[in-house]
Formats: C-alpha cells, structure tokens, sequence
C-alpha cells in the first residue's frame, strides 16, 4: 500500500488559496497576520510550551488561520483544500497534550469554534445535540440549566470543545460511572476530506457493520472533521457524596479498587494516590505515614442507590485494609480539579509532563515499579509521582507525573525524551497501551506504531481510503507524510 | 508569565463571538507581550494591534482561578521592554 499523496503546497508555495477561503468564510475570518497566527503554533504539549518558552515554535505556525460559521463552510474549506492539495489541522480549544493541534508543515489551521450552538436536548431521549466547537464548561453549564449533566469532566473541561473531546477519545473524571467520551457519543457529524458529509444518526445501538462513530472519536482530526455530535445525558444526580479512605500502600488499594470495579458497583470518582501523590496532595497535612495510599472516592445519583453503592464498597475497601480518614484532601481536590497543574511549572525554568497509560490490573503493580525505577534512574532531579483512576473491571489508567529540572533545553530535551521513550517502552512490554485518554498527537508517534504493529497499518489503508491527497492533519497518528 | 502558558482556564467565560479569535485569549495576548518584553519575539504592528484590546480581557477577571490580572501583566511587560 503507497502512502497517502504529500500535500503539494509547501511554505515557499505563494499563497493564491487565500482569497478563495475569504471567499467562503469572509475576510474578517482569515487570519493572516504572524502574530494571529502565534496562538496557533502550539497547543498544550509540554515540549510545544518549552520551546515557546524559548521563542521557537515546536513545529511551525499555520500559513494562515480560517474560522467557519457553520458545517457548509467547513465543507467548502476542505473541499477547496482538498483540490488544492493544501494541508489542514482542525482546532478547537488546543487543549491536547500530544501536539494534535501543532503544525509541523505550515498547514492551514481551521478553528471550530464559531461552530458553538446547542442544537438541542431531547429529555425524552436523554441526548444533547452539540456543535462541535462548543466549549465544554458552557455546554455542561447549559445542561446544568436544564437540570442535566453530561457527565462528562475533563480537568480540562473549560478549556476543551465538545469536538475536541471526541477527536481526541477523552475520558473524564466521573468517567467509572458515566463512561469514556466513546460511550456518551450515539451519533455525530462529521465532513471528510473531500467536503462530503457524513451523518451517523443517533441510535442507542446499531448492527450494520461496524461502528463508524469509532472511526471518527479518538482520530484526531486525520480521517475527518467532526462538526456535530449528540450524546447521552443524565439528570443531575440528587445526592453526592464523598470519602477519603487510606491504605496501607498502593498496592493493597489497587487489590481494593479492582474487587470494587468487579463487584459492579460504580463509584463515580475514584482516584488512587500513590505514596508521593498522597504526601503531596493533602497526607502530609494530615500526618500520614510515608507509604501509605490516599483515595479519594465519590458516589452520586439517587440517595438510596448511593446508600447502597457506598455501603458496599467501603466495606470492600476495610477488607482490603483500607481505614477512612478526613474529607479534606478531596475537599482540596474538588476546588482544584479544573485548573492548570503545568502553568506553574512551565512559567519557570523548570520541566514536567504526565504520561497516562493503562493496564491490566495483575500487571499494574510491576509496570509501576519499573516505570518509577526506569524514571529516577534517568537524572538525579527527576520527581516521580503517580495515581490511578479510569478503573474498570479489568484494569485501570495510570496516570504520572514527572518533573525534572536541567541546565538548558538540550540537556531537558534529552532527558525529556529518555523519559517518554523508557516508560512507553515498558508500557507496551508490560501488555498496557501507551495511552489512556490524552490521545497521541504526533509526539507518540514512534510507540503508536510499535504498540499497534499491524494495526497500524490497517489505520493507513483507513487514511488512503478517506483522504487520498493526505490533507487532514498529516503526521498526527503516525499517519502521512510528515510522520 | 503564568498566563502565557496557562491554557486559559478563563475560556468558558468569554462570549461566544469572542472566542473564535485564538489571538484575543488571556495566554496568547500574555505570551506575546511576555516574548516581546523578553526580547525572545519581536513586537509588530499587528501584535501591537492585539494588545491595546482590552475589552475582551475583562472577562477573564473573574473566572481566573489563580485571580490574575492579565491586563495589568500586559501593561508592566510592555513597559519593561528594552
């Protein structure tokens, strides 16, 4: 199979494109101008906000910038684009962590979010209809008012679109009860490279082949652009409440949480801190001893299935050697669990990132201490810091937190990249999959292959098929030219 | 600083025609104030056009959740520049 056909304008290419997308969506919405186009040479990767913290860009900036009203312009974009060879990069809130949304061959950049309406809330069905580029804060707080939830909170809920959250397959902090962003979606929208559209209409569940929304959710932009989805909602629960229960060490409260998650019950927030994770967030305040695991745990819905959730699972966790303790670490929790974590480090000198993989529950314990070993063996300043939420009956996300400090970026780089190479390597020697819910841009690309092997080539054929000329986001997914 | 790499925890409060224009966010009109002042990007007139909007800044006011004032930021970094 030939790879897909490299876009045929480059940066030295002149720009005669121009004037037919101001054609389409209007002067006013094509943005031209180096320091428009700046907010659009990064989005949340660590290594993007790095290198702009030094001048540079981590890829290049978009040749220009266009903003569509409405699923007919974004057709029109694409097709234009796509008789033009011209390379594109959907966006919506730059929220990824991966480099979905960074140009790496002065692509042209689309931005989604004048595409914002709610289109509708069907209470009968318990769906929402969404444009893809609302912001996922005002479409929560439009449920809200009309007494639903989504159910679905991202850390980066105010920070994200509707779309982008599909796009990138996300999951959210409620996600043991209400599901992963692949469960919420029941239809959508979306237009392909060549400006055809494709609407797969709202169904609980279909069996006509297979699931084509699961062509679309998790592909970062690279087979399609969503431009509308419709996803199930919930009534807002009656009653929340939450618990802080300590073990031991963290091992005994995986044993806990897996026995909980196979016992069907489902905790809405469950976060398991590891021994450094506990100190930091809220153990040491509370005088617990070194080693011990913190988790943080809340149960919502009707009051007296709540009661009986709660009931049950705590005593599944005293069996397994797990003593409640004070709320307040989830207290601390719940008032921070929306901002920026990277801000404060990244607007230093210093270097973090997190790295989410997930992994079977009879192998989580050895991929931690490898991972953490592997970790701080790389530099003497690395901190490793580690939890565990997304569980499941049969495994859960490990989610970690590396900080590290170096004498300039070549030696961060370096170590930076050491980092990622030994834990996604592990992870996938491990059985685990290198990511969980941050998707993975271009900057996993190398482990995406490895842990994907012949699959990734079916991905290919996916790609060639869709988007022959190659203009979607090429080399996000280890898919095109700039791969 | 903090806001030019913060990834504008404020958006949700930003009207809707706002919020399309990446350029007119918190972080990026920080960044490009904060890379100019630092001498890391050069200032033009199209960034320098960007800057003197402040209207869509008082939005972020209020919801910051590390309650910064990236209008003020603005003003001192510019007004560091060499």
């Amino acid at each position: 199979m030939s790879p897909s056909a490299a876009p045929s304008i480059t940066a030295d290419s002149p720009i005669p494109a121009l004037a037919t997308y101001a054609a389409i969506v209007g002067d006013d919405h094509v943005l031209t101008a180096e320091a428009e186009r700046l907010a659009y040479g990064r989005d949340r990767l660590p290594f993007g906000n790095f290198r702009y913290r030094s001048g540079a860009e981590p890829g290049t900036l978009p040749r220009f910038v266009v903003c569509p009203a409405d699923e007919d312009e974004v057709a029109a974009v694409l097709a234009a684009a796509n008789a033009q060879g011209q390379a594109v990069i959907p966006y919506g809130a730059g929220s990824g962590v991966l480099g979905g949304a960074v140009p790496l061959d002065n692509e042209v950049t689309i931005d989604l979010k004048r595409l914002n309406r709610m289109v509708e809330i069907n209470e009968i069905n318990g769906t929402a209809t969404v444009e893809a580029g609302m912001n996922g804060g005002v479409f929560e707080q439009t449920l809200n008012r009309a007494g639903f939830t989504a159910g679905h909170y991202p850390q980066s809920i105010n920070m994200s679109t509707v779309g982008g959250w599909a796009a990138c397959r996300g999951a959210g902090q409620a996600s043991s009860r209400y599901g992963k962003i692949e469960d919420m979606v029941v239809g959508l929208r979306a237009v392909l490279a060549d400006g055809r559209r494709i609407d797969v209409r709202p169904v609980a569940r279909r069996s006509v082949g297979p699931s084509l929304i699961d062509l679309f959710v998790g592909s970062e932009g690279t087979l399609g652009i969503i431009t509308q989805l419709t996803l199930r909602i919930w009534r807002k629960p009656q009653v929340e409440r939450g618990h802080v229960i300590v073990f031991p060490n963290h091992e005994m409260g995986l044993t806990a949480l897996r026995r909980v998650m196979q016992a069907e019950l489902r905790p809405t927030i469950v976060r398991l801190y590891d021994a450094e994770e506990t100190q930091a967030r809220g153990g040491a305040e509370l005088g617990l001893a070194h080693g011990t695991a913190m988790c943080v745990m809340m149960f919502s819905g009707d009051d007296r299935l709540v009661a009986v959730e709660e009931a049950l699972t705590l005593e599944l966790c005293r069996a397994g050697g797990g003593v409640e303790t004070s709320r307040a670490p989830l207290d601390r929790w719940l008032a921070e669990r929306f901002h920026s974590y990277s801000a404060k480090v990244i607007s230093s000198d210093a270097y973090m990132d997190t790295i989410e993989i997930s992994g079977p529950w009879d192998r989580l314990p050895a991929m931690y201490r490898a991972m953490q070993a592997a970790a701080t063996a790389l530099d003497d300043s690395v901190s490793f810091g580690a939890h565990w939420s997304h569980v499941y009956p049969d495994g859960a996300c490990m989610y970690m937190t590396l900080k590290f400090k170096a004498a300039d970026d070549q030696a961060a780089f370096r170590i930076h990249h050491d980092l990622w190479d030994r834990i996604s390597t592990l992870c996938i020697d491990h059985g685990g999959s290198i990511a969980h819910h941050h998707g993975a841009g271009y900057f996993r690309n190398p482990w995406l292959v490895r842990e994907l092997g012949t699959g990734h080539g079916v991905m290919r054929a996916v790609k060639q098929a869709l988007d022959p000329r190659g203009i979607l986001n090429p080399g996000k997914l280890a898919l095109g030219p700039t791969a | 600083m903090f806001c030019a790499f913060c990834p504008n925890a404020c958006r949700q409060a930003f009207p809707a025609d706002v919020i399309p224009r990446e350029y007119l966010m918190p972080s990026a009109m920080a960044y490009l104030a904060w890379s100019a002042a630092t001498g890391k990007r050069r200032l033009d007139d199209a960034g320098r056009r960007i800057l003197a909007r402040r209207d869509t800044l008082a939005a972020c006011r209020s919801a910051c959740p590390y309650d910064l004032d990236v209008g003020a930021a603005i003003d001192q970094a510019l007004a560091a520049r060499p």
